[in-house]
């Protein structure tokens, strides 16, 4: 009967579960914990990532061991369960711990294998813009060497380009000057560069029309290029003396300051063209308005979609977007410009049907036989 | 030579910072870094140039007596004053107001003098001008001397309390600065009201379309444009629309009725089918990112590879207009 007893109690103890347990969960420790130096960057980093084996944890805890010191070096939230360690040397050897914290438990993982950190050659995220930007030169240099061998190529009309010849002939039959204003921009930007390029065209028209010229301009290093340009041109049309030094002049570097001078200017020269091509942001309403009641003839383009709407509205040509990039070769006319942007047009249509292709590829990504075509469409977004 | 260097320098540059993209490697990071610092740098020489072409054109301006060569004088005597109160921190007030304006004046008379008939010009109102303001600086001079030798306690923007940020250039900035370009921004308002005014008149179908959307976006972005249906909105447009279109083309009224048609035929389907009523502001929204955005991305596409072709251009040496066109 006591041997009965006994053994009851027994299976009965064994079949109760852990006291300790019901009143303070142990968290377990985190799941696989690993450590791998960042990818395409420069160095000096390490990512750490773990997976949670329970949701008891209510902190982590992430320890680095140097070769010379063990240290804590961060807490992170429970849902935050990556680590971005910036500040290990490279080259270095590093090991690093998790530890699970609940209930001011702490329970560690084992440490990862030896890590280090070191700088990358290539930027990988990058390879999709690298293949595009191939690509994309490979168009234009095939068609610039098509251009070479002498192949006509066909550009569509451009209004805004077209009346550049009709506005030099009206300012020379007014007798009245030409304001040019290549933007707002610094010379790093590509607009600035179209814009002074389109500059060189419309100098050399104007020396060989006898107009005179007017380039305000908001940047110093604009201004030193856009002097140079307009003296060139001037030379090249053969007329050097008619080169007027002033005509080209740097106005100030403030927004507000520029379009208030260079209202100014057209209200007093009451100029009869106006060009505003380039880099424009809230001034160019103000600017294309002044000109308007003036009753200049104006030539406005920028690749700001913003600033587009206004130059449409008060001016009368346009050039939207790469027009203005286009400017320089529809105007010159020289065979290897042409080529390039026949390239260009090339590279919009591979982009086009990048888009096409892309958007039915994610369609079908959606069928879940056909899943992997998401991988393709993620290779073209950025990273 | 003067050609074949600054295209060999961009090819060099063009290729090494677009090799520089696709590496993160420390070196091409300091490489980067170290580029931009020389932009800065070759932008203060630039702006020596900026300057001295400041100068120049407003002394000739003056010197010629050009239309609103007055205004040159008021540049010049702003670009002197406040680069002065900038340049000299501990400068007296004396001296940062009217020495610079008798050295400008003086400078602006020289100019003069050199061009006109000197007898008669001898006399003018610039040199009483620049006399007065010559004796008043100087009498600043003297206090500010006197006053360092006996001690005297003088006002702070009197005895050398101008510096940076002191209450000087606060004074400029804030008083002369601010709202000046305040009220050329302000500006911009009237502008937009009168370019607006240009734009909606429905003269050709394009204008009239705009008219619509513009009208759409704008009401579903005011308050009151929440409780507006949609439909109605448009029998509204419509009707004012086949008014217009009355008064000048009678094609505006067909148009006009057709749009009415189907935004009935739209507003039946919604009540047949108890379709919650689509509110202006929705539409508004619906007007901005799918026809809006989708002509601003084909822009946008443009722009890119515009902008690519032209660098490659440039770092080749085919678009050589920057350097004055031409070739070699």
């Amino acid at each position: 009967m006591i041997l009965l007893l006994i053994s009851l109690l027994a299976v009965g103890q064994a079949a109760l579960p852990d006291s300790g347990a019901v009143t303070a969960a142990r968290p377990a420790p985190p799941g696989v914990v690993k450590a791998t130096d960042t990818p395409n960057d420069d160095g000096k980093s390490i990512n750490i990532s773990w997976s949670a084996a329970d949701t008891l944890a209510q902190a982590w805890l992430v320890e680095r061991t140097e070769p010379d010191s063990v240290k804590v070096i961060a807490t992170n939230k429970p849902d935050e369960t990556n680590y971005i360690d910036e500040e290990v040397r490279d080259r270095v050897r590093y090991t690093y711990r998790i530890a699970a914290v609940a209930a001011g438990d702490t329970v560690w993982s084992d440490p990862t294998p030896q890590v280090s950190s070191s700088p990358q050659f290539f930027n990988t995220n990058r390879i999709n813009i690298l293949i595009a930007m191939l690509v994309f030169f490979a168009l234009v240099v095939y068609y610039i060497e098509t251009a070479k061998k002498g192949k006509n190529l066909f550009v569509r009309r451009i209004a805004g380009l077209d009346a550049v010849e009709e506005a030099v002939g009206r300012a020379t039959e007014m007798g009245k000057p030409i304001v040019y204003v290549p933007g707002l921009g610094s010379v790093a930007d590509i607009a600035t560069i179209a814009s002074l390029n389109i500059l060189g065209e419309v100098a050399k028209k104007t020396a060989q029309y006898d107009s005179a010229l007017l380039v305000p301009n908001r940047d110093p290093i604009v201004y030193t290029v856009a002097r140079e340009i307009v003296k060139e041109s001037y030379t090249k049309a053969g007329r050097p003396d008619a080169f007027r030094p002033d005509s080209v002049f740097f106005v100030t570097s403030e927004q507000f300051a520029f379009a208030a001078a260079v209202d100014g200017l057209m209200v007093r020269e009451k100029p009869a063209t106006n060009f505003f091509l380039g880099m424009f942001w809230a001034e160019s309403l103000v600017l294309a308005e002044t000109g308007a009641t003036t009753g200049a003839i104006q030539i406005a383009g920028t690749d700001s979609v913003f600033q587009l709407p206004f130059f449409i509205t008060a001016c009368d040509y346009t050039l939207i977007g790469e027009e203005l990039y286009a400017a320089s070769a529809y105007l010159s006319r020289e065979p290897l410009l042409l080529g390039s942007l026949k390239g260009q047009d090339y590279g919009k249509m591979v982009i086009l049907l990048t888009l096409v292709v892309g958007s039915v590829l994610l369609l079908l990504s959606k069928l879940p036989a056909l899943g992997f075509f998401s991988r393709i469409v993620g290779f073209f977004s950025t990273r | 030579m003067k050609r074949t260097i600054p295209l060999a320098l961009v090819l060099i540059m063009g290729i090494t910072m677009m090799i520089q993209f696709f590496v993160p490697h420390p070196v091409s990071v300091g490489y980067y870094d170290l580029t931009t610092k020389w932009i800065r740098i070759v932008g203060a020489f630039a702006l020596v140039l900026g300057t001295g072409s400041f100068i120049m054109f407003h002394s000739d301006k003056t010197r010629r007596r050009r239309q609103g060569w007055g205004y040159s004088i008021v540049a010049i005597a702003a670009l002197v004053v406040v680069a002065l109160i900038g340049l000299c921190p501990r400068i007296m007030l004396w001296w940062a107001v009217f020495l610079p304006t008798a050295a400008v004046v003086l400078g602006l008379l020289l100019v003069l003098v050199r061009s006109v008939d000197k007898l008669k010009r001898f006399i003018t109102i610039w040199y009483v001008i620049a006399g007065a303001a010559l004796l008043v600086a100087l009498a600043g001079f003297a206090v500010g001397v006197l006053a360092g030798r006996f001690g005297w306690r003088l006002p702070h923007e009197l005895a050398g309390g101008i510096r940076p940020g002191s209450i000087l250039q606060n004074v400029i900035f804030t008083n002369f600065l601010v709202p000046l370009n305040a009220s050329m921004f302000a500006i911009l308002a009237f502008y937009m009201a009168s370019a607006a005014y240009r734009a909606f008149r429905a003269r050709t179908r394009e204008a009239a379309l705009l008219l619509v959307a513009a009208f759409i976006v704008m009401l579903g972005m005011v308050p009151i444009g929440a409780n507006v249906p949609f439909f109605w909105f448009l029998v509204v447009a419509v009707a004012a629309l086949a008014v217009a279109g009355l008064v000048t083309r009678a094609k505006a009224l067909f148009i006009g009725a057709g749009m009415l048609a189907v935004g009935l035929l739209v507003w039946l389907v919604f009540w047949k089918f108890r379709i919650p009523p689509l509110m202006l502001p929705d539409t508004a929204e619906w007007v901005l990112s799918v026809p809006n955005m989708a002509a601003k991305r084909a822009i946008i596409f443009g722009v890119a590879l515009g902008g690519i072709a032209t660098s490659l251009k440039v770092i080749l040496g085919i678009e050589r207009g920057w350097l004055g066109g031409g070739k070699q």
